[in-house]
């Protein structure tokens, strides 16, 4: 196995023995499930699936920000460096690792939510459903990032409520430019929630992904150059 | 010839051992004021006990040679390779600090296991490495399959120190190293065999490292200004020990500035 994928599975289980991994996956399942199971419109349960979701990928990024702050801070991120692994394959095994279980978040709660929306006659495009659910997932992933690049600066609880504090001001800045909406990685939680007033095409789902995606790559650059930087 | 001649090479032909070639080579380091610029080469085989005033330079020093740290500027050379990474001299050299920083929820053997598998070592070769380090380290086959914060800091220092010599490296550099443990056993794990080790030691407590060091450097204010086999102090009747290292710089200061 590559370093990259050895370090994203002792993330993956660093997570799981710290309960983070739970918190993570809670925040997105447990919270889109208890969205759907609350009787209402397809409109209103759209909506508050995306405030679920976008609440989710706060904590994701700051479990991210704290579990990276943390693994330096105790000399963890150390050990492996001197086991020659760079600190750009390091940070791609927690990127790695943090996404993919955001990802299954994600997937969870798009389930959960599709199972909702579509139990009730709903004039929405399944396809751009998708697309918007897989905006979301680039959405939170760029959230992670964000976390990284953050928990490589600061110690972890300072690291965990900035990367929070930062990701919750994206998602407001977004909602308040809904024109450009598809253009701001939290904009993809707001088209999320319109999905039923018709106003989100498949166009912009697919933008607000690519948004999403891009912004993640420019975090992990700046992550990468943080990191880099970072005293382990 | 390189660092990574056999020990049956060296030990058998002292022709080779008189070229000593440079284990370690830094050129122009420094950091900030704790290290200012300076240079030095440490030769195959040396085992160099580095003690810094401020204390805090010679574990700069170490981490930056780890890549912990990073210098302001300079050039790093290990096993005469300067690419950090596994092909490089990352597979050569290890480094062992005062928190190994193992996650206490691993097993000895998974800790080493995930070693080994940094360093790309074959899976059939790692399980001989594996049980050969663990025995060096003395953990005993009871914990080895245990959480290693269940065996507490000795457990989890013995554990660092078996997951720095897996891969059997040509440069081990130790950091205040297994300060958990028993001086007397502390020194038995740390004395390995063999001529073509070189070990770099930081420590504050330089007494503690005798019967481990065969030089002595001192750093002052970021630069060296000693660099003497420990054979210097006792030939004067100093102890090693900070004052006598200090003793020693000085009157070799004064015989330098007489000569000039």
């Amino acid at each position: 196995m590559s370093q990259a994928g050895l370090v994203a599975r002792l993330a993956v289980r660093e997570l799981w023995m710290t309960f983070r991994l739970l918190a993570v996956l809670v925040a997105f399942i447990g919270g889109s499930a208890i969205v759907v199971l609350v009787p209402a419109a397809p409109a209103v349960t759209l909506d508050r699936l995306a405030l679920a979701l976008g609440l989710a990928s706060v904590i994701a990024s700051g479990v991210a920000a704290w579990s990276l702050a943390a693994e330096r801070t105790a000399g963890r991120s150390g050990w492996l460096i001197t086991r020659s692994v760079s600190r750009r394959t390091y940070l791609a095994g927690w990127f790695a690792g943090l996404a993919l279980v955001a990802a299954a978040g994600v997937t969870g709660a798009g389930l959960l939510g599709f199972l909702a929306v579509y139990s009730l006659p709903v004039g929405i495009d399944r396809v751009t459903f998708g697309a918007t659910i897989l905006a979301v997932a680039a959405a939170a992933a760029a959230a992670v990032a964000v976390g990284l690049a953050i928990g490589a600066l600061l110690r972890p609880i300072p690291a965990a409520i900035v990367a929070m504090l930062a990701c919750a001001a994206a998602g407001l800045a977004a909602s308040s430019v809904p024109e450009s909406a598809s253009l701001i990685p939290g904009g993809a939680f707001g088209m999320l929630g319109d999905l039923s007033g018709s106003t989100t095409g498949l166009a912009d789902a697919i933008r607000a992904g690519g948004a999403g995606l891009l912004s993640t790559a420019g975090l992990l650059v700046l992550a990468g150059w943080a990191m880099e930087r970072a005293e382990l | 010839m390189t660092s990574s001649t056999p020990d049956a090479l060296w030990g058998a032909a002292p022709a080779l051992r008189v070229l000593r070639p440079s284990a370690i080579t830094v050129s122009n380091l420094s950091r900030g004021g704790v290290l200012d610029r300076f240079s030095l080469r440490i030769p195959v085989g040396t085992r160099l006990l580095v003690v810094s005033e401020p204390a805090s330079g010679a574990s700069t020093l170490l981490r930056i040679l780890a890549g912990l740290s990073r210098p302001d500027g300079g050039r790093i050379e290990i096993a005469g390779l300067s690419d950090p990474s596994r092909s490089g001299w990352g597979g050569r050299a290890a480094y062992l600090g005062p928190e190994p920083g193992i996650h206490r929820w691993m097993t000895p053997r998974e800790a080493l296991t995930l070693a080994a598998g940094l360093l790309n070592v074959a899976a059939e070769d790692a399980a001989r490495r594996i049980d050969r380090a663990m025995a060096w380290a003395r953990i005993p086959a009871a914990a080895a399959d245990r959480p290693v914060g269940r065996g507490g800091s000795p457990l989890i220092q013995r554990t660092g120190l078996a997951a720095a010599l897996v891969t059997d490296p040509e440069v081990l550099l130790l950091d205040e190293p297994l300060r958990a443990i028993e001086t007397g056993e502390r020194t038995r794990l740390l004395s390995l065999p063999g001529q073509r080790h070189t070990i770099v030691v930081a420590s504050r407590y330089p007494a503690s490292e005798a019967g481990l060091v065969t030089h002595v450097a001192l750093l002052r204010d970021g630069r060296p200004v000693l660099l003497a086999p420990v054979a210097a102090l006792t030939d004067v009747g100093l102890p090693l020990s900070m004052r006598g290292i200090d003793a020693l710089a000085a009157e070799r200061s004064a015989r330098a500035a007489e000569a000039s």
